[in-house]
């Protein structure tokens, strides 16, 4: 089994580094990057709490090949935090009452962050479809709709 | 995920991909978005697979309208059908349905519509309701290419009718026709869930009203994707109404459907011909 | 004086109590920076790997590990026989770390493997080959019992066992591990005496916790022969207890920390793959790191058993019931999984608390199978005791032509007056029921919306208490920092409920400071952290909340003593408030507190000259218990033995409105209220955190789970056929906290933790309702639905 050198952009940063032909995006955060944000939960696409956002778009991060993300923009949790200062997204997860054992909250807050790059005011269905993907085993995701429409409103004062 | 491999090459052509499905027949394996793959290599099903070959870049991520139908990239993925308004239109609406009915958005960003046929699993959404609108499959080797009707690649469970070399590279579906309406309906324990059972349907009505064709699909009954002739058969030229519905529900499921952990035949018998009314009724909604 | 400024008036006596302040980890867990046991990494560190059984019952032939050790990157393999000849378990103990000779179901380990890589390990571990001779396996417990049946520890009455509530075998029952009773009054007098009966068998499937964070350890053999056990984990030193059985080591030579944990709900509170750890890393001197994997956690770890239970009520024309009899079968699995026999037995009865029948014979029975080992969840029984039971109030009041709330107030245990165990109730059962009532039927009201053909509307109510048990002890340690920040020593766990944010709140509520000047210092460090039994039983608000207002108060007072030289001033008459030390006679007395400390007398540094610290340390512990052979607190002939059987209950109601499709057999939950009396919310933000979370995981219970066998394999060890409730399955959920106080709660404080679970038993008698059929048992599957209205 021969490494292979490829370049990856996460959080807007580029990273070199040497990975195994069939290795998971989420292997590389977290093991070779210690981007611990992301987390394992079954390692299969059945609970959500690996999702990242690759090219603006929610993925489940332990089923996808490292060097699939060769040269695309990878954003994770870890990135939403910047300069000491709460992403909108992340702020409204605490106000909403979200935050439990928090293990499921990383791949939530990336699939709403998704969904609001690409669609920034969603129907109550488009925030149904894009949870579908995501667990959580403390509240089932109650709170989630209603942090995404702090964070809407959240975004908008940004704004102003 | 720790399968092994000796390399994962991500070729930027056609032919450069057909070339390593050659030499290394038996030991390659195309990767498209992943998902399918992934869930192989965790039930150690990649027995033999040395290289996996990466198709996101050869340039089959499209959606467009040719003479003999409308051409769908074998990447385009499940989201990206969802997000054109081409699949809202009446003719390929069930293809819509089922795309956007998949269990998990993250996989519909990356699941691919070549993937979910090449997987060859019968009660995946996308592929029956492909088969409910007459697809076509173009497979492409370095001996050449075939167009198959998208029901003949499906020989069993994880079992399609496509050669280690072969690289579906299209989906065809029928131009748009008139007086023509598709649906697609999944009976799931939850909201976002795999089907129990799934009806895809596509009907044609002639000027006057009356059934030219109808086409229908019943995913998980079977092993591969159940094509109900039984409902062509009985409502051929008819009109239809409640009494035409309830005649064809008495008639299905013509086959003895699988067991499975969720629901016994017995269970998909039943909800069957409810799903396939549900269905009808609103595919013809959608003509009128 | 109206409602509303009664509360303003009530409220101001507080000076953070009731306040919704944001939880002190959301801002860790919402940036990633959260540190969970899957997320340790330490220097030369190895991965772990176990090799599981692979039937359900059998003896170890051989176990050929050659392949396995000469794998390079392999560092060690390990087997029954390099294991301590030492068995363990909390009340009973039946199980070794690693299968010696026997196994008994399939998740069990029979070898273990330290490696490189994990990708190693898992080589490896499909290299170890075992042979094994097949026994006959038992699954059904009530096929366990019979006399012909399959032993599964021959040797059960040699097995060592705890001298606090070790188990109880009165009779001879092939596999029985565990058995309680409750005599109140004589039920065949009450039967006689009943105008109607009704009897029937109710059943729950085999559920999993499935908390998202799998089980992770990384264990460490130190250089003075001691283990560091960082592990995620509920209870720190119940887990040092049985590592040190199962290890043979002292308590005194383990250290068990616990980071943040990715929620438990009872799955976390006992040990796994942590002893496999140790003796790896001791026998490779190194860091050895275990993650399960999901496949495991459902099959290697407890289980919420599958339960039968026949009930037989007998009640009188106007609803009251004279005899209520019980036989409560658990298929208990094939050890004691830690608490598993001891809590389904023994705590699972506390549901019959909330209702006072005449009379009441309750017989549990808790019965090995080869099957995963029983664990609580979100409780250890009383809900699913409660479908059974709420399940006969509805059918008992169709029976009469009696409406569903009024034959349940006719029947509860009343405020002021014994409850059938001779505890005095403190709990006002009337309340939460009639309130989750009014909610809903206002909220219907509200809404015009109506079930069309195939949907059908059902309304179920459910009520109970959930217990909380005891005997149990927590203790807490607070200390006055330099800087005047308060600083708390606890020993329990983070696992998501907001435990920290609400000891948090106790004491800036004791010193009446702001949340910022009160800091958790060391959590959940055996070494460091003063003892709490276990983050479980909704116990933690008031067991350690008591703990740490005792803690608070002492440390007050020798506060005050302490400033009393410096203020010239009696330390009865000082009062430490708001960072200060005050006189009560003359407000211009006063010291902050930062200012104890002798500063600039040395060149670095602050200190408290003559005193050392101002820590102060207290336990808070409360007994209680049965006579065995009544199950109540009065032996037979009606001497008080104890107080109370559990420490308190927390009063519960659900109203529930379900539409079911007579089509599919789909069922929707369109609207629920979930009542929990707080007794006094500290917090209301954590409150309604817990009540929806456990209302979310009612419905699941109630609709989708159940981890199903066939000859002792698992058929849906994953998320994909094991189902759990989604987002976008959730109703509206109204979550109500009424407050009763508990008079011996901190500030009035019930535990709220588990309660909301019992969303699962008001469901099916929606569901019932709407159908007009009777279902017996859980989850309710479309199919089975289908199938009562085909009947
Ligand atoms: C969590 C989860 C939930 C899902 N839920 C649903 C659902 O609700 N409904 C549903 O329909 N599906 C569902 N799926 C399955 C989904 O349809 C498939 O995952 C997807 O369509 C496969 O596409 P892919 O691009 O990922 O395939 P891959 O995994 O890349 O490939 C699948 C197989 O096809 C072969 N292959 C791929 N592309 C080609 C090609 N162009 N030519 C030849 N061979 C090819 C591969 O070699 C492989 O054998 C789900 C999957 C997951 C993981
Ligand atoms: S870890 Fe990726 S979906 Fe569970």
């Amino acid at each position: 089994m021969s490494k292979k050198q490829i370049k990856l952009i996460v959080n807007g940063k580029e990273e070199i580094i040497e990975v195994n032909p069939y290795e998971s995006l989420l292997k590389v955060l977290r093991e070779y990057l210690g981007l611990t944000g992301a987390k394992r939960g079954c390692d299969y696409g059945g609970c959500g709490v690996c999702t990242v956002v690759v090219n603006g778009k929610a993925v489940y991060s332990c089923m996808y090949p490292a060097i699939k993300a060769e040269g695309k923009e990878i954003t994770t949790v870890e990135g939403l935090y910047k300069n000491g200062k709460l992403h909108p997204v992340q702020k409204a997860f605490i106000d909403a009452n979200t935050v439990q054992c928090g293990y499921s909250i990383p791949g939530a807050i990336m699939s709403a962050y998704a969904l609001l790059l690409n669609n920034p005011n969603p129907s109550d269905e488009d925030i149904k479809e894009a949870f579908s993907g995501n667990l959580c085993r403390c509240s089932a995701g109650y709170y989630w709709p209603e942090a995404i429409k702090l964070a809407i409103k959240y975004m908008k004062q940004r704004e102003s | 995920m720790h399968y092994e491999l000796k390399d994962y090459i991500k070729p930027k052509t056609l032919e450069e991909a057909l070339k390593l499905l050659h030499d290394y027949k038996g030991a390659a394996k195309i990767i498209a978005g992943g998902t399918v793959i992934h869930e192989l290599s965790e039930r150690n099903l990649l027995e033999g697979v040395e290289y996996f070959v990466d198709i996101e870049n050869l340039g089959l991520n499209y959606v467009r309208i040719e003479k003999d139908g409308l051409h769908i990239g074998a990447t385009t993925t499940f989201n990206q059908i969802v997000n054109n308004s081409l699949f809202t239109k009446p003719s390929y609406y069930a293809l819509y349905l089922a795309a956007k009915g998949v269990s998990s958005y993250q996989v519909r960003n990356v699941a691919t519509i070549g993937g979910s046929v090449c997987s060859s699993i019968s009660f995946l959404d996308v592929p029956n309701a492909l088969v409910a609108l007459n697809a076509k499959a173009k497979l492409v080797s370095l001996n050449g290419e075939r167009i198959e009707n998208v029901e003949n690649l499906f020989l069993g469970m994880l079992n399609p009718n496509i050669s280690e070399d072969e690289i579906l590279t299209e989906i065809i579906l029928p131009l748009e026709e008139t007086k023509t309406a598709s649906y697609y309906m999944k009976l799931t324990e939850r909201a976002f869930d795999y089907a129990i059972v799934s009806v895809g349907i596509k009907v044609k009505l002639n000027e006057n009203g009356y059934v030219e064709n109808i086409r229908t699909v019943f995913g998980n009954v079977q092993p591969t994707p159940y094509i109900e002739n039984k409902v062509y058969e009985i409502a051929k030229g008819k009109y239809i109404n409640e009494d035409l519905i309830k005649k064809i529900m008495e008639e299905i499921p013509s086959v003895e459907p699988i067991d499975s952990i969720n629901a016994s035949a017995w269970y998909k018998k039943k909800v069957l011909k409810v799903l396939f009314r549900d269905a009808l009724k609103e595919t013809l909604e959608m003509i009128s | 004086m109206n409602k509303q400024a009664l509360i303003e008036e009530i409220e101001k006596q507080y000076y953070i109590i009731g306040k919704p302040v944001e939880r002190i980890d959301a801002k860790p867990k919402v940036t990633g920076e959260a540190i969970y046991g899957y997320d340790l990494v330490f220097p030369k560190m190895l991965y772990g790997k176990i090799k599981h059984s692979s039937i359900p019952h059998g003896i170890i032939k051989r176990i050929d590990t050659s392949k396995a050790e000469s794998l390079p990157g392999v560092r060690a393999v390990i087997t029954g026989k390099d294991i301590p000849d030492h068995r363990y378990g909390l009340v009973l103990f039946d199980r070794y770390l690693i299968a010696k000779d026997r196994v008994r179901f399939i998740g069990e380990a029979v070898a273990a493997v330290a490696a490189d890589t994990p990708e190693i390990a898992e080589k490896a571990v499909n290299l170890i080959e075992v042979e094994y001779e097949e026994l006959p396996a038992v699954f059904d417990p009530e096929e366990a019992i019979k006399q012909d049946a399959p032993i599964l520890h021959p040797d059960l009455r040699k097995y060592g066992t705890s001298k606090v509530s070790a188990p109880w075998i009165p009779f001879d029952m092939p596999n029985l591990n565990n058995y309680r009773r409750v005599v109140f009054g004589n039920v065949e007098e009450s039967f006689k005496k009943s105008d109607v009966i009704v009897e029937n068998i109710y059943e729950t499937s085999m559920v999993q916790h499935a908390h998202l964070e799998p089980q992770s350890c990384v264990c460490i053999y130190n250089y003075d022969d001691t283990f560091t056990v960082y592990t995620s984990t509920q209870t720190p030193f119940r887990l040092r207890f049985e590592l040190s059985l199962a290890l043979n080591v002292p308590e005194n030579r383990i250290r068990v920390v616990s980071p943040y944990v990715g929620g438990g709900f009872g799955n976390k509170l006992t040990i796994y793959a942590e002893p496999i750890a140790c003796i790896l890393s001791k026998k490779t001197r190194r860091p050895v790191k275990i993650v399960l994997t999901r496949e495991e956690v459902f099959t290697f770890t407890t289980v919420r058993p599958p339960t039968r239970i026949y009930v037989k009520d007998g009640a009188s024309r106007d609803g009251k019931i004279l005899a209520r009899q019980v036989r409560f079968y658990i298929n208990g699995g094939a050890y004691s999984g830690g608490s598993g026999i001891a809590v389904y037995t023994y705590l699972a009865a506390q549901a019959l608390a909330t209702y006072k029948p005449e009379s009441v014979k309750f017989e549990a029975f808790s019965i090995y199978t080869n099957l995963p080992p029983q664990g609580p969840l979100r409780g250890v029984g009383p809900a699913i005791l409660d479908f059974a039971f709420e399940r006969q109030m509805d059918i008992l009041a169709k029976k009469l032509g009696l409406d569903p709330i009024e034959i349940r107030l006719r029947n509860i245990s009343k405020q002021g007056e014994e409850n059938i165990y001779g505890e005095i109730v403190d709990e006002d059962y009337s309340k939460v029921l009639l309130t989750a009532y009014d909610a809903l039927m206002k909220k219907i009201k509200e809404s015009n919306e109506e079930p069309t053909h195939p949907w059908k509307r059902g309304i179920g109510y459910a009520l109970s208490s959930k217990y909380s048990l005891a005997p149990t002890a927590s203790s807490a340690t607070v200390k006055l920092r330099e800087d005047g920040v308060i600083e708390v020593f606890i020993g329990s766990t983070e696992i998501g409920m907001g435990n920290y944010t609400a000891m948090q709140q106790i004491v800036a509520e004791e010193f009446q400071i702001p949340m910022e000047r009160v800091s958790i210092a060391a959590a959940a460090d055996t070494e460091f952290s003063p003892f709490d039994e276990a983050q479980m039983s909704s116990r933690t608000t008031v067991s350690l909340g008591n703990a740490l207002v005792l803690a608070c108060r002492k440390l007050k007072r020798k506060i005050a003593e302490y400033a009393a030289n410096k203020l010239n001033e009696d330390p009865d008459h000082l009062e430490v408030k708001e960072g200060f030390v005050v006189s009560k006679r003359n407000p211009d007395k006063k010291i902050r507190l930062e200012d104890l400390f002798a500063r600039g007398k040395i060149r670095t540094g602050t200190f408290l000259e003559g005193e050392g610290e101002l820590i102060a340390s207290a336990n808070w512990f409360i007994q209680a218990g049965i006579d065995k052979e009544t199950g109540r607190i009065y032996d037979k002939y009606g001497n008080k033995v104890f107080e109370r059987v559990v420490n308190f209950y927390t009063p519960t109601g659900v109203a529930s409105e379900v539409w079911v499709n007579v089509e599919t057999g789909h069922i929707k939950v369109k609207r629920l209220v979930t009542v929990v009396d707080a007794g006094k919310v500290i917090n209301p933000k954590l409150v309604e955190g817990q009540i929806i979370g456990g209302s979310a995981m009612g419905i699941s219970i109630a609709l989708f789970e159940g981890l199903q066998w066939q000859n002792g394999y698992a058929l849906n060890p994953n998320f994909a056929d094991y189902k759990l409730i989604q987002h976008a399955d959730l109703p509206e959920i109204i979550a109500i906290a009424t407050e009763t106080p508990l008079p011996h709660g901190p500030f009035g404080a019930r535990g709220v933790g588990e309660a909301g679970l019992l969303v699962s038993d008001a469901i099916p008698n929606a569901v019932s309702n709407a159908i007009g059929k009777e279902v017996k048992k859980i989850p309710l599957m479309p199919e089975y639905i289908l199938k009562l209205l085909a009947e």
